[in-house]
């Protein structure tokens, strides 16, 4: 049921539109060509194409295209002007080395930036003033103003998993379908391809699932999503049987499964009654899911002692992240961490409390 | 972009919990509980709810409880929480009202509160397994608010081509401070930047606790640098700087 009222909700949003605004999401670096005018180059001058994925038309005044060496943080900046409309391509001519090659399509912007023929990185930046990042891996990832970057060849920085494929005189960083994938990873969104520059003035494009481009309206949608922590076990009770002095049962799994939307991440904790009248050595192993850190001692499968309330709980582990879609599942086992003491006949019962809050 | 695909993930995880309320018990797990949101703030005096659902394929007894944070014993008794027990058939949502009171006697700043929420273990077996969510409250009480972070000592850590710096902070004001994206690190030689690096940290920091912020540096650079960390305590309030020498 509240799925279907958020539904509701969405349709509700999106049939009483509130007031239209231009956004400036969605551009994207679409087209990297770094070799104009080197030897047997294809184009006179080295460009950037950029391209609107969004719905709406992009302001772009007072953004800058900015470019540094492979290994540099140095960056040089070409200001941007205008609008990109929806599904348009935006064309930013940079420096040539000589009269080699074919001339550009008129550009809609122009800036002296000598791109690397063959490595380098390209910044799009909501902002004029020069960045200082690029120096590792993700550090401009982090930089609010940088809305997109792309590194190719042997670039310092990218997004994601690694940089897109080295260029040359003939060849260009192409984003895929035509500018519309845009996965967060360099490595997979670009391929290597014969450059084919693209202005305001080419074709538009529609990315699948979005607006047709051309005359649009737009319309802001606005929902608040709650926090919301959830956990689940397999098995409400485990029964390990019959068992005298000098026995060790064998641990019994527990699947314990952990949902958290939240960013910070969540920590999950176990703690147990005493066994009465005597207490036995209840112990607990775990395995962490992707992303998850085991708690103290419990690394490599090791049975650790279950504290007694109220002693302080045994961290099974924490997770700095939102789960997985699915839940985050924390392989258990509870079992003994040593063999049963000589005790008194009878049925010895406990209760094991699994804890999770988020961080 | 990111944004945008980070605000659909959270909203298929919203729109399609793991382990569905609705529709048939097929494949859902036993005992299961949701609740939403996972924590929350109020300024005392005021009154919040909170969603609890028994996402399992069995009824489920629900306790309520409340625990402090820090040994503050007396913030439990300005939070009233009903009903303190339910009862909650499979796929059932339950709401559970929160109301902060405002005691004269208690200190401006923020104060936290973890409501426990604990199924009753089923009967039957050897080890019986319950589960507990925590949502963790704070309560603001009003007037003044101080706003006071330390940044203590910072220590290397040198481990083949990687430069850990642990750098200890403590919270010494009254309310918490957000860490996450508000932490700045670069690493200085002569006036020049040689990088800027991203601290690894809790994102908040409740008052009277410390923690400590990981920084680490896989770059070249060996030798006497700077750490110059900064900490913005807020929109528009002060920075709050440190300058460590250190070697890599």
């Amino acid at each position: 049921m509240s799925r279907v009222l958020l539904l509701a909700l969405l349709a509700a949003l999106l049939l009483f539109p509130t007031a239209a605004r231009a956004g400036a999401a969605g551009v994207v670096v679409s087209q990297i060509y770094g070799g104009g005018g080197n030897a047997g180059a294809t184009f006179r001058n080295d460009f950037v194409e950029l391209f609107n994925g969004g719905s709406a038309p992009a302001d772009v005044s007072g953004w800058t295209v900015q470019y540094a060496t492979a290994a540099g943080t140095t960056w040089q900046t070409t200001a941007l002007s205008g609008t990109i409309a929806a599904g348009r391509y935006y064309l930013v001519q940079l420096a040539s080395n000589s009269d080699v090659g074919a001339a550009l399509p008129p550009a809609d912007a122009t800036g002296t930036s000598n791109l690397g023929g063959t490595s380098g990185k390209i910044a799009l930046v909501r902002g004029s003033a020069a960045i200082t990042c690029g120096a590792s891996a993700g550090s401009c990832s982090t930089e609010p103003l940088v809305e997109d970057l792309v590194g190719y060849g042997s670039a310092s920085d990218f997004e994601g998993a690694g940089s897109a494929a080295g260029l040359s005189n003939t060849s260009a960083a192409l984003r895929a379908n035509d500018g519309c994938t845009d996965t967060g990873d360099n490595a997979t969104d670009f391929s290597s391809g014969t450059p084919a520059p693209r202005n305001s003035a080419s074709s538009a494009h529609a990315c699948a699932g979005g607006a047709s481009p051309g005359p649009s309206g737009s319309v802001n949608v606005d929902l608040d999503v709650a926090s919301v922590l959830s956990v689940s076990l397999d098995r409400p009770s485990l029964s390990f049987g019959t068992f005298t002095f000098g026995d060790r049962p064998a641990p019994l799994p527990e699947r314990v499964t952990v949902s958290s939307n939240d960013a910070a991440g969540y920590s999950l904790v176990v703690a147990r009654t005493a066994f009465a009248p005597t207490d036995l050595p209840l112990a607990l192993s775990a395995t962490a899911p992707a992303g998850g850190a085991l708690g103290g001692g419990l690394s490599g499968g090791v049975l650790v002692p279950i504290p007694i309330i109220p002693a302080t709980g045994l961290t099974v582990g924490t997770k700095a992240a939102p789960s997985a879609a699915g839940g985050d599942v924390w392989a258990t086992s509870i079992g003994f961490s040593s063999s049963l003491p000589l005790v008194a006949t009878g049925r010895y019962t406990a209760t094991v409390t699994f804890t999770a809050l988020t961080r | 972009m990111r944004a945008v695909l980070a605000l659909a993930g959270l909203s298929a995880l919203v729109l399609a919990p793991a382990p569905s309320a609705e529709g048939a018990g097929a494949g859902r797990p036993r005992v299961a509980l949701s609740v939403s949101p996972a924590q929350l703030s109020l300024a005392a005096p005021a009154s919040r709810r909170i969603k609890l659902r028994n996402d399992g394929a069995e009824p489920a007894v629900v306790d309520v409880s409340r625990r402090t944070v820090g040994g503050e014993t007396a913030v439990k008794a300005w939070l009233q929480i009903v009903p303190v027990r339910l009862s909650l058939r499979a796929g059932e949502s339950a709401i559970l009202t929160l109301r902060a009171r405002r005691f004269r006697r208690a200190e401006p700043g923020d104060h936290q509160v973890l409501v426990l929420l604990t199924t009753r273990p089923a009967r039957g077996g050897r080890v019986n397994v319950q589960l507990r969510l925590g949502v963790r409250v704070r309560m603001r009480v009003p007037g003044r608010i101080v706003r006071r972070l330390r940044l203590g000592g910072l220590r290397v850590h040198r481990e083949r081509g990687v430069r850990s710096m642990f750098v200890s902070v403590a919270n010494r004001g009254n309310v918490t401070l957000q860490l996450r994206g508000h932490v700045t690190t670069s690493l200085v030689r002569r006036g020049k930047q040689l990088a800027r690096l991203s601290p690894r940290a809790r994102p908040a920091l409740l008052p009277g606790t410390r923690a400590v912020l990981v920084l680490r540096y896989g770059g070249h650079v060996r030798g006497p640098v700077t750490a110059v960390v900064r900490v913005r305590l807020g929109s528009g309030l002060r920075v709050v700087e440190r300058r460590y020498r250190v070697r890599l």
